[in-house]
């Protein structure tokens, strides 16, 4: 039975391990392709899916202007409707998912055009 | 771009600890996605009981052991991938790759918990107070953990000895 190895060894051979794997192409694109979907779907309400099918990741618009573009988009025939987001960058709708999620002033806005 | 910036930052940390811990691409590419999709889950929920780093180190060392335990025959069965340094001599280059695969075939046969512990500290170079955060364990058991699998490797590479 050969004798063990020395901490000394062990150490240089635990050294001489590749220290940082290459990480493949894509991977972030994977995670935030496939990721937030199914949230972003879920949680979009109306407001959400105005605002980014007009390009604003914005969230504060005063009242009077949220309840115009609505009323734009309808006469306009925007569908609000949750396919026409998956078409979207995902990006800018997490973007705004997480803004909006972290938002106590969204969630202030919220309630008023609710009333 | 908080998401985003997320998993910029973090995958790729992610990434290499589920690489070392299941020795193939594929298994390490979704284990690093299945952590994040824990991570979007709870994030609106999301308490600071514990660096975001050092839960989704934690999540995904904890998918990594899943994985272990249900194919670890399979992920045994085939030799790392390890780093091509083209800047040796192909005889050396050979004999790099030998000892790196040796020495990653003694580290993934090692108990899962000392597997993590010596991978996390040697190999992702997180300090021991770090390691012992993301396996939820104290330093002090992380230590002992560390001395276990230290020893174990000294006795398990003896043959390679004759080649340092």
């Amino acid at each position: 039975m050969k004798p063990e190895l020395t901490d000394q060894q062990l150490d240089d051979l635990l050294a001489s391990m590749p220290q940082a794997e290459d990480v493949p192409d894509g991977l972030t694109m994977r995670i935030m392709a496939n990721a937030p979907q199914e949230k972003t779907i879920q949680t979009l309400s109306w407001f959400d899916r105005l605002t980014h099918l007009l390009g604003t990741d914005r969230l504060w618009l005063p009242a009077t202007s949220a309840l115009a573009l609505v009323l734009t988009g309808m006469a306009f025939g925007y569908s609000f409707a949750p396919e026409t987001i998956q078409d979207q960058n995902i990006d800018q709708a997490d973007v705004f998912l997480t803004a909006a999620l972290e938002s106590d002033a969204w969630l202030g806005f919220e309630e008023e055009i609710a009333e | 771009m908080a998401m985003h910036a997320l998993v910029v930052k973090h995958s790729p940390a992610i990434y290499r600890l589920a690489k070392r811990m299941l020795n193939r691409a594929e298994d390490a590419e979704d284990v690093t996605q299945e952590a994040f999709l824990r991570a979007w889950k709870i994030l609106p929920k999301w308490k600071a009981d514990a660096r975001f780093s050092t839960w989704l180190h934690r999540v995904a060392l904890n998918l990594c052991y899943d994985r272990l335990r249900k194919h670890r025959e399979t992920l045994f069965a085939e030799p790392p991938d390890m780093a091509d340094n083209t800047n040796l001599q192909p005889d050396a280059k050979l004999q790099q790759q030998q000892t790196q695969i040796a020495v990653k075939a003694a580290i993934m046969a090692l108990p899962e918990r000392q597997c993590a512990a010596l991978t996390l500290t040697a190999l992702q170079s997180h300090t021991n107070k770090e390691a012992a955060e993301i396996m939820d364990i104290s330093v002090d058991a992380l230590e002992s953990l560390l001395a276990r699998a230290r020893r174990r490797l000294k006795q398990d590479l003896a043959s390679m000895r004759d080649k340092l």
